[in-house]
């Protein structure tokens, strides 16, 4: 069985936790960096407080999961990856401790940080919180686990079409534009929710700020500057999409502006829920026109990521290293007044450039032969 | 006529392939070699997938200087080719041909030819590997091109569907500016192309044979 586990291990989580390497850096950046010790446990007891406040880390951890579920179900997906269903042939036992297992790996980072909790409560004697932790994570280690072992039972199983999709299919054809966010959409639904579910309650928070205090136009700008960054994963995916997984698309005569073009449209699209949550909570303090003016930065600081991604090879260590420079460098500007528009017009022809030069000369390094 | 002008392919410091300088002349041309010899990183190239050192010139159209004349006229057929699984096969030829310049009933008539037309609304996912080929053929015939560049064309095609891609190329070739380039680990000798120029990969270079 060991041996069977060890496939297991290399093929679902050691290739979760490498490919998801920065997404962990990050929250210890954050939870280390950032927090002190006495900070952690000031959360920690507020969390424990009442029974109804650990659905908070449990949310955490449902969308923890989903990432973990999609990551599983693409690993699955993969022809490559058909010999996982012989695991199907050993005795029902051994499938089950094998998934479990897994999902238990990978569910660490959370098992880990819930284990605190439980702890915390238990020595503060709040027992239903505890068990209610306890119980949180059972289930979500029985559900991930459930899910993952139905999905590689169904692996190179005859894929069925629903009637909706053949009715939908007979009716329209796909424009351009879905070619890009339904793939996203049916392969990292992970990327879009984490994105979306932290860009619009970013957006939300800082546009709640100016009901209490007066700011001007900076604060807003900051705000979104860091709600819409978490959308540069889905740039990062368009990369992919257009130069790996449908490769056919660089043999295209299709112009350099008309491929730009296409990419902000998909990333207009994409970032509605962000922009549906600026307008409705928009402060009344601000006047309308930064709202365009911050449209349009965000747009413009899509496609400098873009290009730059294009430009170092979809080097992402390198990216996030020049994302985290561009930041710091806007942040400063933004704090020092100077005018979005400005900022804008500054990202849109560096990107430009930036694009033209590297469009063509770009090849993704250290890809995988792609899989459909 | 397609030149090759100081070539080099590298995946990062490794060679893979130079070309000094290579003419290939109108009509059909095999190109052979082992398996890895790089035919498909050769094919990507002049496709304008990959990027590469050095120039590829179809009829006095530069690669690199005018990307987009020189993608209209060049189209490529993957050795296994892969799409998004929920597109069909009508988006895939509807789109292609569009940016290839191609009507409506140009599409339908390859379509119609490998028989796609009867698995237009249904989704690339469900295609069986032969079908994918088909597909990927069909969208290889799209526009105007004056150089088609098929890799490991008869690969999971069965016979009807072998002779159906001969005729076209029959078809093509009547276009006595039109180029194929083909890579064929089975013998092309027994079909019934007039195979113009044989050259195969050797030493990281192109021989003509």
């Amino acid at each position: 069985m060991s041996d069977l586990i060890k496939v297991l291990q290399r093929s679902f989580t050691t290739e979760f936790y490498r490919l998801n390497m920065m997404f962990f850096l990050l929250v210890c950046g954050l939870a280390f960096g950032f927090m002190s010790g006495a900070e952690h446990k000031a959360l920690a007891e507020f969390i424990t407080s009442s029974p109804l406040l650990t659905l908070v880390p449990t949310a955490l951890w449902l969308l923890y999961g989903l990432k973990m579920n999609s990551f599983n179900n693409q690993v699955c997906r993969m022809k490559e990856m058909n010999f996982v269903r012989l695991l199907t042939l050993s005795p029902a036992p051994t499938q089950i401790f094998c998934v479990i297992t897994v999902v238990f790996n990978q569910f660490v980072p959370a098992i880990g940080y819930g284990s605190f909790l439980i702890l915390w409560a238990v020595k503060n004697q709040l027992f239903i919180s505890a068990l209610s932790i306890v119980l949180s994570l059972l289930v979500l280690l029985f559900i991930f686990s459930l899910l993952l072992y139905r999905r590689i039972r169904s692996i190179d199983t005859e894929s069925r079409v629903s009637y909706l999709k053949v009715w939908i299919d007979k009716s329209f054809q796909k424009s351009f534009l879905q070619f890009f966010t339904e793939w996203l959409a049916r392969n990292h639904p992970g990327v879009i929710i984490t994105s979306k579910v932290f860009g619009c309650l970013l957006v939300f928070a800082v546009c709640q700020l100016y009901k209490y205090d007066a700011y001007d136009y900076r604060l807003l700008a900051l705000g979104c500057l860091v709600a819409f960054e978490g959308s540069m994963l889905i740039a990062h995916q368009y990369v992919l999409f257009e130069n790996h997984r449908f490769q056919v698309l660089r043999n295209l005569p299709i112009q350099l502006s008309k491929r730009m073009t296409h990419f902000a449209l998909c990333m207009i699209f994409l970032c509605l829920p962000e922009f549906s949550v600026l307008i409705r909570n928009y402060p009344t303090q601000l006047p309308a026109y930064i709202f365009i003016d911050v449209s349009v930065f965000v747009i413009s600081l899509f496609i400098l990521g873009y290009s730059v991604l294009v430009r170092i090879k979809n080097d992402l260590e390198n990216f996030s290293g020049r994302v985290f420079m561009s930041f710091m460098i806007i942040v400063v500007l933004i704090l020092f007044s100077v005018p979005l528009y400005v900022l804008s017009a500054i990202a849109s022809i560096t990107a430009l450039v930036i694009y033209k030069k590297g469009f063509y000369a770009f090849e993704m390094v250290g890809e995988k032969a792609p899989s459909a | 006529m397609l030149q090759i002008n100081k070539f080099f392919k590298r995946y990062q410091d490794h060679l893979v392939l130079s070309i000094d300088s290579l003419t290939i002349s109108p009509g059909v041309n095999w190109l052979k070699g082992e398996n890895g010899a790089g035919k498909s990183s050769l094919f990507k190239s002049l496709a304008g997938i990959i990027p590469f050192e050095g120039d590829v010139i179809l009829n006095s159209i530069s690669l690199k200087d005018q990307p987009i004349e020189f993608r209209k006229r060049v189209n490529y057929s993957e050795a296994e080719p892969l799409f998004p699984e929920f597109l069909t096969a009508k988006d895939l030829i509807r789109f292609i041909g569009k940016t290839k310049k191609s009507s409506i009933d140009q599409q339908d008539y390859y379509s119609r030819q490998f028989g796609i037309d009867q698995y237009f609304s249904k989704s690339c996912g469900t295609f069986s590997s032969g079908m994918l080929k088909k597909l990927s053929l069909v969208t290889a015939f799209l526009g105007d091109p004056k150089l088609i560049i098929l890799d490991e064309p008869l690969v999971t095609l069965d016979q009807v569907a072998r002779e159906i891609l001969m005729n076209m190329i029959h078809e093509k070739i009547a276009d006595p500016a039109m180029i194929f380039l083909m890579s064929s680990h089975q013998s092309l000798d027994s079909t019934s192309l007039p195979i113009q120029n044989i050259y195969s990969i050797v030493n990281k270079t192109i021989e003509k044979q």
